[in-house]
């Protein structure tokens, strides 16, 4: 019995191995136009699973990510244009000029923005219940996109930000998302097996009963979205150099945040793979879908319709059921 | 800082007219089924291009046409929830989902039907000018007033008298207790949304009256509708009506005030500040 | 019961789903066939869904009907023509991936530009990458013509003025001309107030237009940008009303054009000249049923087509369409369809199908098309603009649009001032 489990361990490993290299010389085999979308599904992965922190555990369900998302971006965006803003404090380091290279540490600054303001409108909008936070994230996206626009001293407005970075070659991008990815997986991994695991999925259940067994729910709740604000915001500032021109429509829109939220509840919220199935399900699909010219968001929307009815738990949970896999 | 004239003032209570008879329904269904309809702004539009469609295609006045638009979005809203919404009622996100999955299917159906084209229904008493206190409004204006307020009135009347209304309010404060009253909540459920839709066709026939119709304007109107509800208070018409209101009020002084761009954002910034302001007040009285 | 029929449908549904995504990604990388040389693959993207789905409906069309009418004909140099258009819903993220799509998978010759200044913006180093010619008209923001990018062959714009072309016409006429065009004794405008859409566009016109209208001796009383999803302006509407101006400029598009009109005809402020850029140019600006009906009269506009240009195909596109579409051609097809004109006319002037040799062609050559005459700059380092020349002020009179001005082109004299609103 012991034997088998280990042969069947090392296969697994084995598998995993040969996945990590497979995505490792990515770049060097696949096709730009295949890399572009795996570049964005790492992206968006990310984002997924950061939201999956807020709205699959502790079950905040959050429409307004586009703000972090937006902020991310336009903070990597100011950075690698206006170096002088962080200038002063980071000159004992790198003495002057942040060149473009070092756009890596603009995407880590983005991630700090976005957590930061989670931070400071964290407290008081976790103390709304339910619906009612959901209500108040939704309206967050549209109050930053109109600030953005209106202060165009400071944010170049309505007409845009172009980076350098998008003149680097795309394996940077690739791995630069990669690495992202990779962390975000890790540290939510950590995360959501820990003690975090746990403490949520008792607040998700069951808010009171969890405060009464001694949890601190609002101390959970504030981990959870600024977490889930800093990986969210490091994808926006991946994003903003990899799609290097930004500007308020593409950045802080509903239709983003709406994106991020299907393909979490789509892959199967509170798991570590339901967002991921989630994310590639939605980037194939669209994908596949774009022969069909003016059918394909009316197609996408009936199979969402469809999975919503027919799989409670979303696609990893029914592929668990039908296939008996249990490692999802 | 000067004043505004008064006709914004009255222009603004116009406007905000069409937030409070959008939030009706919205405010219904969020009540009795305590979900969110992310489709409800396509519902709208269903009905503002139904009367659209009988008012080019047979001259009927779209005034005659609110009772249709109402009978025909009101079996679709039944359709929806009964075969649709009714089995992931329980779970909150799966069911914003599938409204918002719904929102998509019909806005996409009407966009490949009836093109992205701007439609207007102009019927020829549209711009005559009414003067009222002083002030010229259009008298398709004034109607879209008008018709909030019947269809607060009437909603109040189903409310409170009939057997239905109560049945609705009482499955919106505790749907067991309603149950073990003998409170079929399936039934009650159903038929809330389904006249929610239907009071939302009612909003898209006056819209299309004094507003441009396009498959797309449901998605705006959507998030200033759940700022009204929730200022409003949920499942209260009163509420909702006051506060469609007060917040085309609020925007139009915005706009005087700090300028046009910012009239998307000012509902919901009132309506986060709101929010905020009186959970802050209840943690206050709780300690 | 219900549900558990469903699931089984829904298995197979899902299975079917995820089996056709894997399909369609399989015959698309198998489609890299080798091509038959008697074939020129065009493609581009389009905003066929979201708010700018008119134009892009529009636009293909236009292509569609040069891209029929040329291998109708026996194609260009033999070489029939195979165009494909995807559906971007106006976004950069999705624009880009299908360009990539395009140039790699689907190995198209020559890229055809998307709309709007934005998404080319975003998508022309895409083209610069893979080194395959661009062409795209739907470009007038200036800074495209300053970048490196000489594969992208576009713009509507003069030097320094750019966007705001579409409004320096109108300007200039009654700035410069105002004894030309208004009747005796009418005193020249002052004070103007300007609305401007919150978007790139409108934020050019007011980097380079607010001082060629100060320039001009104009007072701006005040001006503001609005949120392109505006659906309501009865609150600018008073403010004009309050302000008084000689004159008002709305920039914008054909939708939001729109309803600032109706809250100016139901506000009725007392303005002297009223000028939308894209609004009575459009035939639907007098529509009964989508417009204003007969409200919509004496405002200005510009013309980018006017009816008496017969060049190129112009005659037989305004026929054809209006036999296959039932209405005008608008001037947004007959770009479209001029793409195609440059394409063939490049080249027969390159005498080959050789992408160098269509590259040289492009830059010296001098096209008629049935919109304009087209010239490109030779500029190896830079994007290639081109100077717009058919760009004139028209009005709506009595439900028609005619061109009133510069007076070669004009069909009918000016109506100066507003004669006001009707009762």
């Amino acid at each position: 019995m012991s034997t088998k489990l280990s042969i069947l361990m090392s296969r697994k490993k084995l598998y995993l191995l040969v996945l990590v290299a497979l995505t490792v010389i990515a770049p060097y085999i696949l096709p730009s136009y295949a890399l572009h979308i795996v570049i964005l599904f790492y992206i968006w992965a990310t984002i997924a699973q950061a939201w999956n922190l807020l709205g699959g555990y502790i079950k905040e369900v959050s429409f307004g990510h586009a703000a972090f998302f937006g902020i991310g971006a336009y903070a990597a965006a100011l950075l690698t244009l206006k170096p002088k803003y962080w200038e002063a404090g980071l000159k004992i380091m790198f003495r002057g000029i942040v060149p473009p290279q070092m756009f890596i540490l603009t995407i880590i600054a983005a991630g700090i923005a976005a957590a930061f303001f989670a931070l400071i409108i964290g407290y008081p909008l976790l103390l709304l219940k339910g619906p009612y936070f959901t209500i108040a994230t939704l309206g967050l996206t549209t109050i930053l996109r109109v600030i953005v626009l209106d202060k165009s001293e400071w944010t170049y407005g309505a007409g845009g930000i172009v980076l350098p970075t998008g003149a680097f070659d795309v394996s940077v991008h690739y791995y630069t998302s990669l690495i992202l990815f990779a962390v975000a997986m890790f540290v939510i991994y950590r995360m959501v097996t820990g003690k975090f695991g746990y403490a949520s999925r008792a607040i998700g259940d069951d808010e009171i009963s969890a405060s009464a067994f001694g949890i601190n729910v609002m101390k959970f709740k504030l981990i959870a979205l600024v977490v889930s604000a800093f990986f969210t915001g490091m994808a926006g500032g991946c994003w903003a150099h990899f799609i290097y021109y930004i500007h308020p429509y593409n950045t802080f829109v509903d239709t983003i945040s709406l994106e991020a939220v299907v393909m979490c509840v789509l892959g199967g919220i509170g798991t570590l793979t339901g967002p991921l199935i989630g994310t590639f399900l939605l980037i194939a699909l669209r994908e596949a879908l774009a022969g069909f010219l003016y059918v394909h968001l009316l197609i996408l929307a009936i199979i969402l319709i469809v999975c919503c009815i027919a799989m409670p738990g979303g696609v990893s949970a029914f592929i668990k059921r039908k296939l008996k896999v249990s490692w999802l | 800082m000067e004043l505004p004239p008064l006709p914004l003032f009255f222009l603004a209570l116009l406007e905000g007219s069409l937030y409070a008879s959008f939030a009706f329904g919205l405010t219904l269904i969020f009540g009795v089924l305590k979900i969110i309809n992310i489709a409800h702004g396509e519902l709208m539009c269903i009905g503002g291009y139904i009367a659209y469609w009988m008012f080019v295609l047979y001259g009927l006045d779209p005034l005659l046409s609110i009772p249709l638009a109402f009978l025909v979005v009101f079996v679709l809203g039944f359709v929806v929830q009964n075969f649709l919404i009714k089995y992931v009622m329980q779970e909150e996100l799966r069911t914003l989902l599938l409204t918002y999955g719904i929102s998509l299917a019909f806005m996409n159906i009407m966009l490949i039907a009836w093109k992205p084209d701007y439609r207007m229904i102009t019927v020829k008493y549209a711009i005559i000018p009414v003067k009222i206190f002083g002030i010229e409004v259009t008298l398709t204006r004034l109607l879209l007033l008008f018709v909030a307020l019947i269809q607060a009135v009437l909603l109040h009347i189903i409310l409170k008298y009939t057997y239905f209304g109560k049945a609705m309010r009482g499955c919106a404060q505790d749907a067991d207790a309603a149950a073990l009253l003998g409170i079929n909540y399936e039934r009650i459920s159903t038929l809330t949304f389904a006249l929610g839709s239907a009071c939302a066709a009612v909003t898209g026939v006056m819209f299309a009256l004094t507003h441009y119709l396009c498959p797309t304007v449901g998605e705006a109107l959507i998030l200033k509708g759940f700022c009204v509800v929730v200022l409003g208070g949920v499942g209260s018409i009163i509420g909702s009506l006051i506060g469609g209101l007060a917040i085309g009020i609020c925007e139009s002084l915005a706009v005087w005030y700090i300028g046009a761009a910012y009239k998307e954002a000012i509902a919901l910034l009132i309506l986060i500040l709101a929010l905020i302001a009186r959970a802050v007040a209840e943690r206050w009285k709780v300690k | 019961m219900w549900r558990r029929a469903i699931s089984k449908v829904m298995v197979a549904a899902v299975i079917v789903v995820i089996v056709v995504a894997a399909v369609a990604g399989i015959y698309y990388y198998v489609m890299t066939r080798p091509k038959p040389k008697k074939e020129i693959v065009c493609g581009g993207t389009l905003p066929l869904t979201g708010p700018m789905a008119r134009l892009g409906e529009w636009t293909k069309r236009g292509w569609e009907l040069a891209v029929e009418k040329i291998n109708e004909e026996g194609g260009i140099l033999g070489a029939k023509i195979k165009l494909i258009i995807y559906d971007d819903e106006w976004d950069e993220e999705k624009a880009r991936t299908l360009y990539e799509r395009l140039c790699t998978v689907d190995k198209v010759d020559i890229l055809l530009g998307p709309v709007g200044s934005g998404l080319t913006y975003a998508v022309a180093p895409v083209a610069e990458k893979y080194g395959i010619p661009m062409i795209s008209f739907w470009t007038s923001c200036g800074k495209i013509f300053e970048m490196p990018w000489p594969h992208i062959y576009g713009g509507l714009a003069r030097p320094g003025i750019y966007g705001f072309i579409w409004t320096y016409y109108f300007v200039d006429m009654i700035a410069n001309h105002w004894e030309e065009v208004a009747p005796p004794g009418e005193p020249k405008p002052k004070t103007m107030v300007l609305l401007l859409i919150d978007n790139v566009y409108g934020h050019e016109c007011e980097a380079l237009g607010i001082p060629i209208i100060e320039e001009f001796g104009f007072e701006i009383l005040w001006y503001e940008f609005y949120d392109p999803k505006t659906t309501d302006f009865t609150a600018l509407a008073l403010r004009i009303k309050e302000s008084k101006p000689d004159v008002l400029i709305s920039i914008g598009y054909f939708p939001d054009s729109l309803m600032v009109a109706r809250a100016l005809i139901e506000q009725r402020p007392e303005v002297k000249l009223i000028y939308f850029p894209e609004g009575p140019n459009d035939p639907e600006w007098v529509d009964p049923e989508k417009g204003l009906g007969e409200y919509g009269n004496y405002m200005f506009c510009y013309i980018a087509w006017p009816p008496g240009w017969h060049k190129g195909d112009a005659d037989w596109l305004r026929e054809e369409y209006y036999k296959r579409y039932g209405e005008p051609c608008p001037y947004q097809t007959a770009w479209a369809y001029s793409y195609f004109e440059v394409i063939k006319q490049a080249f027969e002037l390159a005498g080959s199908l050789d992408k160098e040799a269509f590259m040289k062609a492009l830059n010296e050559g001098h096209f008629v098309t049935c919109h304009d005459e087209v010239d490109f700059t030779d500029d190896p380092t830079k994007a290639h603009g081109n100077e717009l020349h058919m760009v004139s002020v028209g009005q709506m009179i009595d439900g028609k649009i005619e061109v009133v001005w510069p007076p070669e082109l004009a069909t009918h004299k000016p109506v100066i001032p507003f004669p006001g609103w009707p009762e």
